[in-house]
């Protein structure tokens, strides 16, 4: 799975990383607001076509792909544990009769499945999947340093926002150093096995390398930052200023509409 | 350098580094658990799990005040895009962040002894799980108190585990100049 920008010559990646952060900041507010799996099921259509628009389609459906399990999973553990049979949820609103569906008890352990607790359980998944596919989009085709960059712009304090730029960029390579270090710790021997207790006996073996990896990138990382004279100043300047064109007021726009929409169906409800 | 940049480039990059680490293990990992074990250990309990081991390390690494809730609100942007809570792990992460600011806040409560590691991760491994339970998933009956106890107990656990691998590292000597390198010396 990519786990990075995307240089593409798009519209979205055109926008300013604001406009970006303001709609996935929609896009998380409206999945919550939203109170019908059907609602969630257009929201994640839109987010497609935006996909599609970016021209990242294919790596946002391998990133879906690998969002699909656990959002499968949530819903099946909230449908079969759902406390009062899935009647109590805020922002969430249930249609037809609160039927029981499936009743099975051993001894103290019971599962039930009411027609209120599978439509919550499918909301929850939805609901997952609505606050990850815009995240997709947002890290497909926006680049870091431009996050880092609009962070700053909110007045976020510079560490922060550097940070959070760098451990953005930093995911696909920590993802990298730990399959290279599985990779290496298998060559000298390693039973890294599917069965998940196995796994867990022989973390320690993959742990301390790996921390011993981090720290020597963050060494490095640091030094790099001090040869620029990180923190000389209490006012960084920036070489790259991100223009907020008409686009992007269209954008931010159309993302405030939505979370009125997403308010105005929830009182509706 | 000037007074208002509190933290030196080095403990930006250890907490920017492992604060990602952290963030992906609990992206790799938790949902795969919880499939696993057919969700007997659901996704925050297992990311209660791990949340304190990195919290307790990261804290050993750069000690200073305020070192986690920093950690915390990298971990909670990053966690926006990757994690199952999405932006709601803005409010969760950086206040366990400063769960274990205030315990380790004292000069005796090290991140390196067994018993404040311990304490700091119950109270965040708890504080995490009640908090999803209750306020992510609204689940209003006693679930979250049961689960938030299920929570505590795997944050103790992680808690010392975070607390033996810095101990680890430091025996290791990979970083001599860092508080837990200092104190192996």
């Amino acid at each position: 799975m990519q786990a990075g920008y995307l240089p593409r010559s798009s519209f979205i990646h055109r926008l300013n990383p604001l406009t970006k952060i303001v709609w996935l900041c929609v896009a998380g507010a409206v999945s919550f607001l939203v109170p019908r799996p059907s609602l969630l099921v257009v929201m994640l259509v839109i987010v497609a076509a935006l996909a599609a628009l970016a021209r990242i389609g294919r790596p946002w459906l391998v990133f879906m792909r690998a969002a699909l399990l656990p959002a499968l999973a949530i819903s099946v553990i909230n449908i079969l544990m759902s406390p009062y049979h899935g009647e109590r949820m805020l922002f969430a609103s249930y249609s037809g009769e609160n039927r029981l569906l499936f009743h099975q008890a051993w001894g103290p352990l019971q599962l039930t499945v009411t027609a209120f607790g599978l439509q919550k359980g499918l909301l929850l998944g939805l609901r997952w999947l609505g606050l990850v596919a815009p995240a997709g989009v947002f890290i497909y085709a926006t680049r870091p340093e431009d996050f880092a960059a609009a962070l700053s712009r909110l007045r976020i304090p510079h560490s922060v926002a550097f940070a959070a730029g760098a451990a953005l960029r930093l995911i696909p390579v920590l993802i990298e150093d730990i399959v290279t270090v599985i990779a290496a710790q298998r060559a000298r021997g390693l039973q890294w096995d599917r069965r998940l207790i196995s796994r867990a006996r022989v973390l320690p073996v993959v742990i301390v390398p790996l921390i011993g990896c981090s720290i020597r990138r963050a060494t490095d990382m640091a030094a790099a930052m001090e040869t620029r004279a990180y923190g000389a100043t209490a006012h960084r300047t920036s070489c790259y200023a991100p223009q907020f064109r008409v686009a992007d007021a269209c954008a931010v726009g159309v993302s405030l509409a939505v979370l009125l929409a997403g308010i105005v169906s929830r009182m509706g409800t | 350098m000037t007074r208002s940049v509190h933290f030196s480039a080095r403990d930006v990059a250890l907490i920017t580094i492992f604060s990602a680490l952290v963030t992906v293990l609990v992206a790799l990992t938790a949902p795969a658990v919880t499939v696993a074990t057919a969700g007997i250990v659901p996704i925050p309990v297992w990311a209660s799990f791990i949340w304190p081991m990195g919290g307790v390390f990261i804290r050993a690494l750069v000690g200073r005040p305020f070192t986690n809730a920093f950690s915390g609100v990298v971990e909670g942007i990053v966690g926006s895009f990757i994690l199952p809570i999405g932006i709601f792990g803005l409010v969760a992460l950086p206040a366990q962040g400063l769960i274990f600011d205030a315990v380790f806040g004292s000069r005796r409560a090290k991140p390196t002894r067994l018993l404040p590691a311990v304490v700091a991760g119950a109270l965040a491994g708890a504080f995490f799980v009640f908090i999803i339970v209750y306020v992510f998933f609204q689940i209003r009956n006693p679930f979250p108190l049961a689960a938030s106890l299920l929570g505590g107990v795997a944050g103790a656990v992680s808690g010392a585990l975070g607390c033996l691998l810095a101990r680890h590292i430091a025996r290791l000597g990979i970083m001599p100049d860092s508080p837990i390198g200092r104190e192996a010396v």
